[in-house]
């Protein structure tokens, strides 16, 4: 910031006096164009009445410049230090008058490097020549050049041993006094005139960046030993009264009056004023500023409010206490920032417009990556996870998920998706390319000056319409025809990988839910439906199995492998000799105790066996395992048994054989085995992959599905398929209304939606309609995908929905040659429809709401 | 010659003293208030502010926000101060505070530099303050009978959360904060409202369960097999370890006889079926624990077709208290029917990916649960502070059931009050007066920025409105325009108003007091010092 107003500063000098002006009027370099502009602008500034520019004059400078005179007496020198930026205005006239009329004087144009040296220097001593003044000298002292320095030492050594001395006393040390306004660099400047010649580095007086710093006439300060010189620090004086405002406005400018004592509106004013007059339009640039110059100070503050992000709530003309606030903010590119919050430079900040902007950009970014995989014949995307795993899948949720977005709105989307995915699990995709395509035409309705919350709340009654034509044109769906629903699991797996043999798993997928789902209460709990794969065999292979596959074989290879009726004892205990959980230690001190150890675990494995048998068991399943002994014992007893069943799958093969799980065997009673029609291993392939599986249960509502695929990944996707297919099974179960695919029901409410916007109040309307527009995006992406024209394919459609008052003609993506979704039996859920409208709309909010954004800056907001 | 320095402080230490000081401290004062100010009213947006870990919060209440800022000015840490206050307190109002005591500071700043003594305005401050608040509970309207109580506490609930993301369902969720509010004891309790979060499904699916819900925890095998459903059972509340476990850590057993072994593993497990069966026997049909509840008693109970859950989180199991009776029992010796608390119906349903256990109907019934959905973690997190904030203004109406008109409304009316009594004031007092009675005015002004309105226009309209006896008269942003605020039902509590007046007022006499700062150097590590001119 502190860089930027100082190259602006240096451009351009801020001295009023015509004299320098037009010496230097043949400078700038902005384009004619900007010229003919600005000869239109005010010729003179005027100070509104109502400011008072009697300006900043306190006590202290009265009594101190008394004092001053006081010790002229004792000074040989008098040093005036002033601003290079303003060589002429502001310059005390008292000085003259009562100091240095009668004194060697030397005038030091000090923070030289504020302005271009080659275009000023000249004219400046050039004007000073001609009224008497012959030493000029040019500093900076915040740098502490030498040779400037070096320059000043001489010139008051030279004057100091050439002039006559004042004192008559024999005193053969000398006295300077350094005088000048305020915040000129007098304190500096003998700092570093003390730091160059006596190689003092530290401060003698103290010196600050702000006017009024020094406020008494200090003690001198040593600076040369050779001859010895001291000099006094002054602090700055300034006459009570200046000529004009104007002169006034150049002081505050460049910070020598006291900021708080300021308008700063008007010193904004006056300073875009002197650059239109002096026709240095570098501002446009340094502020990023488009269009021509402009001679209006609000009209520019809130332009540089918009491109710097300075303030918030800038869209509001016309407003004088906001105004206040940006003046107040340029004005600080020219003082000192002040630190708020912690670590405030390490923090990136977007207000306003801006940050708005940036969201959108962001989330029409991720909104646009998925949108190539809308529909049935949406396109793939191939993620690599960090550590190599390879995904392949068009399901928004998980291309979202692996995507690993690190921006924190389009995070916002990420969840989005994922929360479809858990409410419904399906429609991801779909959610997220509808709140791009919203966000898309709030941005337009943004840059026509809407206010942002006015579009939410358009999009928000928009969103109501089109959830009420939604339920108007829903049909009813029967959820007992298990080929209907086999059409609408299929309309699902249409776009997936699976769609080669999409009846097969449509079939798989529906029979599984129906098995597990409670239509009295319409609750459809997935954790019964075990979904497991194998690489290897075809898709076609993938079978569903009423009744448990584990992936186990029995513990022994002469085990039978299949048994019928059998009855299952469901263990969570091992086959082993039972151990406390207390620490503990046996000791064994002689053969015999060994012998009565081990004859002790022989009984206990055939009392345990034993115990089985009689509640009458045909085979076990152990939750734990047990050692080769044992083993060998369970097959002499004729006992197969299978060890280390995973929790869960005890769990759901208790459910489904109506057993009991039991801990202990002490407590294995008939009753709590459980019944199993068939289990028996099954073969794969040529490899020797066996597992067991657990038919024909009495209680059917546990249920597997085995997946089979030429390799993992295809694997992977086939199980999201179909649970996305499950979902909406699931869905329809819930509520068995349904609407048409294929973009039919977004056309429909567009329609609808759009009709309305006409008759509703206030700015809405325009969000109303933006909304409809937002909608078609959907059946247009599809369009796209599928190769057609989309505009055209849309358009076309509108009209023949609207002729024929059909909302269920959609997009006819696989060329069956119809476009009458019903015949094409391209179904979604109502739940999945009305879900995904509502949240994408939910979501625009959030984001439309937002307009203040802070991050940490180490995050790049990597999009 | 030069006298030596004295030095006092360390070197590094920033001291700061005089007028400046104060001048400074009110600058920065308004620029934290700057930070919230858009976030006012019905039209305000939200921040978003990712913190130093990466987390995102999008929220449009001001004191999240302040607390997300991290402001080490020291001055101005006083304003976060009164935002917090203020949500102690009321819960509510938190912006308007901070921007009303901003407003106060930049009025009082031109007397300051002007050389008025930091005393004298807050003399006259102070007293303002107490002819407002008498003003203001003069104006208050009190509510009576239940049915108009209830009614007024919807409204208030209603102006709370229109300014909030989940304004467009504000009627929907201000039902539901004061039914939640209604259903609590005397006292009411805020931890006996449970919120739960479920990400997924649109707003309009929360719903407030009377009763308790909490997600399922994590279970063993067996669980599946428990029965999820009962009518009018007992439930019964424990802090204990349902485990086969070591009875002692450290205890260490030496088994001489391989006999005895057999024995010491019984007795561990009679230890735990004793437990097992004193809880069967009291007759409980809900066993629920803070500790975890093993795999071996999971199916034991399954086997007795109860029902179990363990690793309840506390502050769910206390609203289980609250509200089916009985008492957590830390040990099963004593247990019985008495002790055990009672509900009409338990189940377990699916939220949106997660299994939620739901407990209704119970017999003491002071404790409810609200359960929200949305469609982003973040989103739910808002709509939860923005139910926060309403459940707080409706306790507090409840107690304290007295009204104002919001919009502006009010302060426009204690503005016009303040600056008639001004004039009764002779000598200088008068300007504070004035500069007091015109601060007020920024709250209705801020509305109209944050909702693009003309606000000297609405402005101008107001104090008419005002002058001409319509106390009442504040901004409807709704219809973007003046009208009576009391007969458009936007109401608030007068409590929100009055802890916001004397928060906002003590703010401005406290840095109007500080004239000196010293802030000792930082670490090295530290940052640059506030104030201090920034190296090039």
């Amino acid at each position: 910031m502190h860089a930027i107003s100082r190259k602006l500063l240096t451009r351009s000098v801020f001295d009023g006096s015509n004299a320098v002006y037009k010496m230097c009027s043949n400078q700038p370099s902005s384009s004619e164009a900007h010229h003919k502009v600005a000869s239109n602008f005010r010729e003179e500034f005027v100070l509104p009445k109502s400011c008072d520019f009697r300006i900043w004059f306190p006590m202290h400078m009265a009594v101190q410049f008394k004092k001053m005179e006081g010790k002229m007496r004792s000074v040989d020198l008098v040093i005036e230090v002033h601003d290079a930026r303003i060589p002429i205005t502001g310059r005390n006239p008292l000085f003259f008058e009562q100091l240095y009329a009668v004194r060697p004087h030397i005038l030091v144009m000090n923070k030289m490097d504020l302005i271009d040296l080659t275009k000023y220097k000249g004219p400046v001593e050039e004007y000073y020549r001609r009224n008497g003044i012959e030493k000029i000298i040019w500093t900076d002292c915040k740098r502490r050049l030498n040779y400037a320095l070096k320059d000043l030492c001489g010139t008051m050594v030279d004057i100091l041993q050439e002039t006559p001395r004042f004192n008559r006393s024999v005193k053969t040390e000398y006295q300077a006094m350094v005088v000048g306004i305020p915040n000129v660099g007098k304190s500096s400047l003998i700092n570093s005139l003390r730091g160059a010649t006596l190689g003092h580095k530290h401060a003698a007086v103290q010196e600050g960046a702000r006017p009024g710093v020094t406020v008494r006439v200090q003690n001198r300060v040593r600076i040369l030993d050779k001859p010895p010189t001291y000099v006094l620090d002054t602090p700055g004086v300034l006459t009570p009264h200046q000529k004009s405002g104007e002169d006034a406005m150049k002081l505050a400018l460049c910070d020598l009056i006291l900021e708080s004592t300021t308008n700063l509106q008007y010193v904004a004013d006056y300073l875009l004023y002197w650059l239109n007059r002096t026709g240095d339009f570098s501002y446009l640039e340094l502020c990023r500023f488009e269009g021509g110059p402009c001679d209006d100070i609000n009209k520019v503050l809130l332009k540089i409010c918009q491109t710097q992000n300075l303030r918030s709530r800038c869209m509001i003309a016309g407003n004088s206490c906001e105004m206040t606030a940006t003046g107040h903010l340029v004005f600080d590119e020219f003082g000192q920032p002040f630190i708020v919050t912690r670590e405030q430079d390490k923090q990136k900040r977007l207000t306003g417009l801006d940050a708005l902007k940036s969201h959108i950009l962001a989330v029409r970014t991720v909104s646009n990556t998925l949108r190539t995989s809308l529909g049935p014949r949406g396109l793939d995307k191939l993620m690599v996870s960090p550590d190599g795993e390879v995904t392949i899948t068009n399901d928004g949720a998980t291309i979202m998920d692996k995507m690993d977005v690190q921006h924190h709105v389009a995070k916002l989307m990420v969840e989005l998706s994922k929360s479809q995915d858990a409410e419904i699990g399906d429609g991801t995709t779909g959610v997220v390319v509808l709140a791009g395509a919203l966000l898309e035409e709030a941005e337009r309705l943004l840059d026509r000056g809407i206010h942002p919350l006015k579009i939410a709340d358009g999009f928000d009654l928009a969103c109501k319409k089109a959830l009420a034509t939604l339920e108007k044109i829903a049909d009813p769906f029967p959820v007992e025809d298990r080929e209907r629903l086999i059409e609408t699991a299929e309309t699902s797996l249409g776009s997936k990988i699976v769609n080669r043999s999409i009846r097969h798993f449509a079939e798989i997928a529906v029979d599984a839910v129906l098995s597990v789902a409670d239509i009295s209460t319409k609750d459809v709990n997935f954790e019964l439906i075990k979904v497991d794969g194998k690489v290897g065999g075809k898709l076609e292979d993938s079978i569903f199995v009423k009744g448990i596959v584990i992936d186990k074989t029995m513990s022994h290879p002469q085990m039978p492998k299949e048994i019928k009726d059998a009855k299952i004892a469901i263990l969570t205990c091992p086959f082993e000799p039972p151990k406390p959980k207390t620490k503990h230690k046996l000791d064994i001190t002689s053969a015999e105790d060994f012998a009565a150890l081990r004859q002790y675990e022989r009984e206990t494995f055939e009392t345990m066996i034993k115990q089985v048998k009689d509640t009458g068991a045909s085979l076990v399943l152990c939750q734990w395992g047990f050692d080769d002994e044992a083993n060998h014992l369970l097959h002499h007893y004729e006992l197969p048994a299978v060890r280390w069943v995973g929790g869960p799958e005890i769990e759901l093969l208790a459910i489904a054989t109506n057993g009991r799980i039991v801990p202990r065997f002490a407590e294995l009673t008939p009753e709590k085995l459980g019944k199993a029609g068939v289990v028996k291993e099954i073969v794969f392939g040529t490899a020797r992959d066996r597992m067991l599986s657990i038919q024909e249960c009495p209680n059917n509502r546990a249920v597997t599905i085995f997946i089979r695929g030429g390799n993992k990944m295809i694997i992977e996707e086939a199980k999201r398929s179909l649970h996305d297919a499950m979902c909406v099974i699931r869905n329809l179960v819930k509520d068995n209304r349904i609407v048409y695919g294929g973009g039919a029901a977004e056309t429909a409410c567009a329609l609808v939606v759009a009709r309305a916007a006409s008759k509703i109040h206030g700015v809405e309307q325009y969000a109303f309609r933006a909304f409809a527009d937002a909608l078609e995006q959907i059946p247009m992406a599809l369009a796209e995908n599928s190769g057609l024209a989309p505009i055209e394919a849309l358009s076309s459609l509108k009209a023949e929905q609207l002729a024929k008052a059909n909302p269920r003609l959609g997009i006819d993506c696989l060329f069956k040659g119809t476009n009458d979704m019903k015949t094409q039996k391209v179904i979604e859920t109502l739940l999945s429809k009305k879900e995904q409208i509502s949240l994408a709309t939910q979501v625009v909010r959030m984001i439309l709401k937002i307009d203040d954004v802070r991050v940490p800056d180490d995050e790049n907001g990597g999009m | 010659m030069m006298a030596p320095p004295i030095i006092l402080l360390k070197d590094g230490t920033e001291n700061k003293q005089g007028k400046n000081q104060i001048i400074s401290n009110i600058n920065a004062c308004c620029v934290v208030a700057d930070a919230i100010r858009t976030t006012l009213g019905p039209r305000g947006l939200d921040k978003l502010i990712v913190n130093s870990k990466g987390e995102t919060t999008i929220s449009n209440d001001g004191a999240t926000i302040l607390k997300l800022l991290d402001i080490v000015y020291p001055a101005a840490s006083v304003m976060v101060d009164i935002a917090k206050s203020q949500d102690c307190e009321v819960g509510d109002g938190t912006t308007s505070v901070v921007v009303l005591a901003a407003e106060m500071m930049k009025r009082a700043k031109p007397f300051v530099e002007d050389g008025v003594h930091p005393q004298l305005l807050i003399r006259a401050f102070s007293k303002a303050c107490e002819a407002a608040i008498s003003k203001l509970n003069e104006l208050a309207v009190k509510i009576d009978g239940p049915e108009a109580l209830r009614e007024m506490l919807v409204k208030c609930a209603a102006t709370t959360l229109s300014s909030k993301l989940v304004s467009q369902e504000r009627d929907f969720f201000s039902e539901m904060v004061v039914d939640a509010v209604n259903i609590l004891a005397e006292d009411l309790p805020l931890k006996m409202i449970g919120i739960k979060k479920v990400s997924g499904g649109s707003m309009m699916e929360s719903c407030l369960v009377r009763g308790v819900a909490f997600q399922k925890a994590f279970s063993y095998a067996g669980f599946e097999m428990q029965p999820k459903h009962y009518k009018d059972p007992l439930v019964a509340l424990l802090n204990i370890e349902l485990e086969l476990k070591a009875e002692k850590d450290n205890a260490e057993m030496r088994i001489k006889d391989v006999k005895d072994y057999q024995a010491v593993v019984d007795a561990e497990w009679n230890i735990l079926y004793e437990k097992l069966q004193k809880i069967h026997d009291s007759g409980a049909k809900i066993v629920l624990s803070k500790l975890p509840i093993g795999d071996v008693a999971t199916q034991w109970f399954a086997d007795r077709d109860m029902f179990c859950a363990g690793r309840i989180p506390q502050d769910d199991l206390e609203r289980l208290m609250a509200a089916c009776g009985g008492t957590v029992l830390t040990t099963v010796s004593q247990i019985d029917a008495s002790v055990l608390g009672k509900c009409e119906t338990f189940y377990e349903k699916q939220v949106g990916s997660e299994r939620y256990n739901f407990f209704e109907g119970c017999s003491k019934a002071q404790a409810c649960t609200l359960l929200l959905r949305g469609g982003a973690d973040q989103f739910i997190a808002e709509t939860e502070r923005s139910l926060h904030d309403a459940i707080m203004i409706v306790r507090r109406a409840k107690k304290n059931d007295s009204i104002v008109a919001g919009g502006g409304a009010i302060e426009m009316e204690l503005s016009t009050y303040l600056r008639n009594k001004a004039k009764e004031i002779t000598g200088k007092e008068q300007f504070f007066w004035m500069a007091y009675a015109r601060s007020f005015e920024i709250i209705p002004q801020q509305l109209c920025y944050n909702a693009g309105l003309d606000a000297i226009d609405m402005l101008n309209k107001l104090r008419h409105r005002h002058a001409k006896d319509g106390k009442w008269a504040g901004i409807n942003i709704h219809e973007e325009k003046v009208m009576d605020n009391y007969e458009a039902c936007v109401w608030e509590p007068s409590l929100v108003k009055k802890n916001a007046i004397i928060a906002a007022t003590e703010a401005v006499c406290l840095v109007l007091s500080i004239d000196q700062t010293v802030k000792n150097p930082r670490a090295p590590s530290g940052g640059t010092m506030p104030g201090l001119p920034q190296q090039m």
